[in-house]
């Protein structure tokens, strides 16, 4: 209505306006009347152009407010929900249980300046919080100030019974606080957080920076590669071997041969993460990563892959053990003498230090000492953690050296150099960094590696770790079920000037099923004391090697390792059968040969 | 003198004026409302929270074990009882079928 009275209007206008020119150029007249049509004229515009914003800034207010278009969500602000928020990732094993969390608390802090009655304020909070110091607490108050800590990380019972106090000037604040649910199961590769969720040691000191960072609750947590199953099983295994053998320590490591990843990782004696303020040094300090010893024997396994890949050594050499082996003022002996002329495979699977002695100065130093340093037995291993041993090898290569080095002494490494080693000689001979961290299904196909030895050297080597367990000094670790293939290694302690006889480091590394290994199991006794089961022997045969065997009987099944059987495993032309105990172990040392 | 326009837009006028005072009562109270369920949902994944450490806690290897031991007759798993699938044996209805 509006829109066309102005128009017919204007034109109305139009017409006047052109008449009045006309007539002003003709007749002269009327000039006095034309500014204020001019003046009308622009009003009218003007009210038009208004009146066509209003209208449609009405429409799109009557559009918003009453009839309500779907535009409305596109035009609202960007909304973003709250959620809970956590000073620390979760750390969660490889099947997601919570290794460590961070639980809300509450912290309790008085400010001086609104306390009525110190004295008695404290010796009501005393009835509920038994460990604050009355007389240290009064002074601060009097002194006055505005913030003092009382107690952090109180129980909600704690809370509701202060609260219930009713006292002025003693206040809560909320904090968070490191809680390891397991306890001391992973101390020691998880490490602990300090009161201000700071790591301190572990994969909480070393990944601190990932872990840290204010994150939703529904971050992603870290996820190790460890599994609470399989710790669980080790850590048990381990204590029972260190109580019943008297030890001073135990460590064990179980691996993935194919990717590196630790399944599990334990050093004992052990302490809870959540009372890590009460813990000694011992307890702290880390068998499996930080201490390095000589391992013995098990180096023989290094040794003789070596001296088989470099194709020095032939499989069916021999060698003479039938005296100690005099190197200049030294002998070298044997622990479970045969006396006799032994093969490859017997010096390897009876533990001749002579025969090992002898294979290593027949592969020369140089080349001992480069294929140490490419299974990177020579240099600390960067794991996850920032506990990492640096091994000790001879400072000059000497001959006296390469030969104890073939049976691992005279060269320290961590127990995890060891098995990351081990696992190289039996995954086909690829050596790969180990790691805590899970490893996605995908990438562990890609895990790359630096091959140490050859495909057929590593069949070999499992071969002969197969004979070591049936006929060997590992027998203790057969299990039902599985074939195990392993070497045990007892090594004394040095001390000043030599080595102890009686203290020695009993260890055993496994590998199963070992006609197509997937985990390795390193168990390492420290010091551990013969009893009557053993007839008295401390040695890695009698101490380590069961323990093993126990452990991977356990973590086997949990693991989904299909069971070790001569029809699925094996073609039938090169049948095997596992030997049933000791029956069939006589059988098979007449024969005198493992096929695979 | 008021003109018939002028009352219309009066009229329009009071409208918007009324309409705007409803929708901001409304947005406020939805903030409200807003406030309140988050404050219920961060008590909640709170809480949440907590029983997932305390369930973990509870299915502790060591706790779950000792408890097995005590009330189960369940024993853990061996290596024997596990299967592994053969492609050479096959099942007896591929025998049967394609005849």
């Amino acid at each position: 209505m509006t829109d066309l009275s102005v128009k017919s209007w204007k034109k109305q206008r139009n017409e006047e306006e052109s008449l009045n020119s006309q007539e002003g150029l003709k007749l002269g007249k009327n000039n006095a009347k034309k500014p204020l049509e001019l003046a009308r004229t622009r009003l009218i515009v003007a009210g038009f152009i208004f009146t066509a914003c209003f209208l449609v800034l009405g429409t799109r207010l009557l559009d918003l407010s009453l009839i309500g278009t779907d535009t409305e969500s596109v035009t609202s602000r960007n909304y973003t929900a709250a959620e809970m928020t956590l000073a620390r990732r979760d750390i969660v094993d490889r099947n997601n249980i919570v290794l460590a969390t961070n639980l809300p608390t509450d912290s309790l802090f008085v400010e001086p300046k609104e306390v009525l009655e110190p004295e008695k304020s404290l010796a009501k909070i005393k009835t509920v919080l038994p460990r604050i110091n009355i007389n240290s607490l009064l002074s601060v108050i009097n002194s006055g100030g505005s913030f003092h800590w009382i107690a952090r990380n109180l129980t909600p019972e704690q809370v509701w019974q202060i609260n219930n106090l009713g006292l002025p000037g003693f206040k809560f604040i909320k904090e968070e606080k490191r809680v390891y649910p397991h306890g001391s199961l992973f101390a020691h590769a998880l490490g602990f957080a300090g009161v201000d969720n700071r790591g301190l040691t572990g994969i909480e000191a070393s990944l601190d920076n990932r872990l840290t960072g204010v994150a939703n609750v529904n971050a992603e947590p870290l996820k190790t590669s460890l599994d609470v199953r399989v710790q669980h099983a080790l850590t048990l295994e381990l204590s029972e071997a260190m109580a019943s053998f008297k030890a001073k320590g135990a460590s064990g490591l179980v691996i993935d041969v194919h990717t590196g990843e630790l399944i599990a990782m334990a050093s004992l004696p052990s302490f809870d993460l959540n009372l890590y303020k009460e813990s000694s040094a011992n307890e702290r300090f880390n068998r499996a990563t930080l201490g390095v010893y000589e391992l013995g024997s098990v180096f023989k396994a290094f040794n003789t892959a070596l001296a088989l890949d470099s194709g020095l050594v032939k499989i069916e050499d021999s060698y003479d053990a039938t005296k100690p082996l005099k190197v200049s003022r030294y002998f070298i002996r044997d622990d479970h003498p045969e006396n006799r002329w032994l093969t490859v495979p017997e010096i390897f699977i009876h533990s001749s230090n002579i025969g090992s002695a002898q294979i290593a100065m027949d592969i020369g130093s140089e080349r001992q000492r480069k294929f140490l340093s490419q299974l990177g037995m020579l240099e600390p291993i960067k794991l996850e953690i920032p506990e990492s041993g640096r091994p000790l090898s001879p400072s000059k290569w000497r001959d006296i050296n390469t030969m104890t080095v073939a049976y691992g002494h005279g060269i320290a490494v961590t127990p995890l150099h060891a098995i990351n080693g081990f696992a190289a000689m039996v995954n086909g001979g690829i050596k790969r960094q180990p790691t805590l961290l899970y490893q996605d299904e995908i990438h562990n196909r890609n895990i790359s590696g630096k091959r140490v030895i050859g495909a057929d050297t590593s069949l070999t080597m499992r071969k002969l770790m197969y004979r070591a367990v049936t006929e060997g000094t590992g027998s203790n670790a057969q299990v039902e079920g599985y074939l195990v293939g392993g070497k045990t290694g007892t090594a004394e302690k040095a001390k000043a000037g030599g080595y102890e006889r009686k203290a020695v480091i009993s260890t055993f590394i496994a590998a199963f099923p070992i006609e197509n290994p997937l985990y390795a199991v390193l168990v390492s006794l420290d010091e551990p004391r013969g009893n009557k089961h053993t007839h008295n022997y401390a040695g890695a045969g009698w101490t380590a090697a069961p323990a093993t065997g126990r452990i991977i009987s356990k973590i086997g099944p949990l693991l989904g390792v299909p069971p070790s059987t001569a029809n699925i495993a094996f073609p039938a032309e090169q049948k095997i059968t596992r030997p049933i105990k000791n029956i069939i172990r006589t059988e098979f040392r007449r024969s005198e040969s493992a096929t695979f | 003198m008021i003109r018939p326009v002028a009352l219309v837009w009066i009229g329009l006028a009071a409208v918007v004026a009324v309409s705007l005072f409803l929708v901001k009562y409304k947005v406020q109270d939805l903030d409200e409302q807003l406030a309140k369920l988050e404050a219920k949902k961060i008590t909640t994944q709170e809480s949440i929270h907590v029983l997932e450490a305390e369930w973990t806690y509870l299915n502790k290897p060591d706790r779950l074990e000792s408890l097995a031991n005590k009330y189960l007759e369940l024993s853990p798993t061996e290596a024997k009882q596990l299967i592994v699938y053969d492609p050479r044996i096959t099942l007896s209805h591929d025998n049967l079928g394609d005849e």
